[in-house]
């Protein structure tokens, strides 16, 4: 039954993805579009990852972080 | 080919297949007011409307230099062309059923608008949600 009852609750657990881009965004005075330009996306896709909305590719995502100079476990935070 | 030729290229097509369109409908108007000729007009407006709105945004992004299409909206599209086809066969199963009520010509013309505009909402759905 224990099984079960840990079974249960590993599959509720839901991990939650933030990211720092926001912040690093500011600190080298950079606008969602000007980032979307330097890794050739479009600015939604910004807004949405910044947002934790979008998951991207670890392409893009090491796109990011070498666009704010940054590593992309700094740049992501996960919350189980 | 650059962004910009084939922004002119994709207006040109777009034009032209609305054009012909247009001037189909207005050939089945002049016959009689169909189900033929409410089908080419109500093809004619969905597809000036998505030409309109699609030419807008690519107008906008060469613009400003943003590419048009990049891995989320490639997901966006994927996800929605995938749920469109899925419900499709649904439709298409609820259209066999009445198919007795109506000609194949309404049949196949109601189908494929029902799944046009389901495509649309679809895509307009995951546009903000993924």
């Amino acid at each position: 039954m224990q099984f079960i009852a840990i079974s249960a609750k590993k599959f509720k657990m839901k991990t939650r993805m933030k990211t720092r881009i926001k912040e690093l965004r500011a600190r080298y005075d950079l606008t969602q579009e000007a980032l979307a330009k330097k890794v050739n996306v479009r600015r939604e896709t910004i807004s949405f990852v910044e947002k934790g909305t979008y998951n991207p590719s670890l392409l893009l995502a090491h796109r990011i972080a070498v666009a704010l100079n940054t590593t992309i476990e700094e740049l992501f935070i996960f919350e189980d | 080919m650059t962004e910009k030729k084939q922004f002119i290229v994709a207006t040109l097509m777009l034009s032209l297949f609305t054009l012909v369109l247009l001037v189909l409908s207005i050939v089945f108007i002049l016959k009689g007011i169909t189900f033929r000729a409410i089908t080419a007009i109500l093809a004619t407006v969905i597809l000036a409307m998505i030409s309109i709105f699609i030419l807008k945004k690519r107008y906008e992004d060469i613009k400003t230099g943003a590419p048009f299409e990049d891995e989320r909206s490639k997901k966006v599209r994927m996800y929605s062309a995938g749920y469109t086809f899925f419900m499709s066969n649904f439709i298409w199963l609820g259209m066999m059923l009445i198919k007795d009520y109506l000609s194949s010509e309404q049949v196949i013309g109601i189908g494929v608008l029902i799944n046009l505009a389901l495509f649309g909402a679809i895509y307009c759905y995951l546009c903000k949600k993924i």
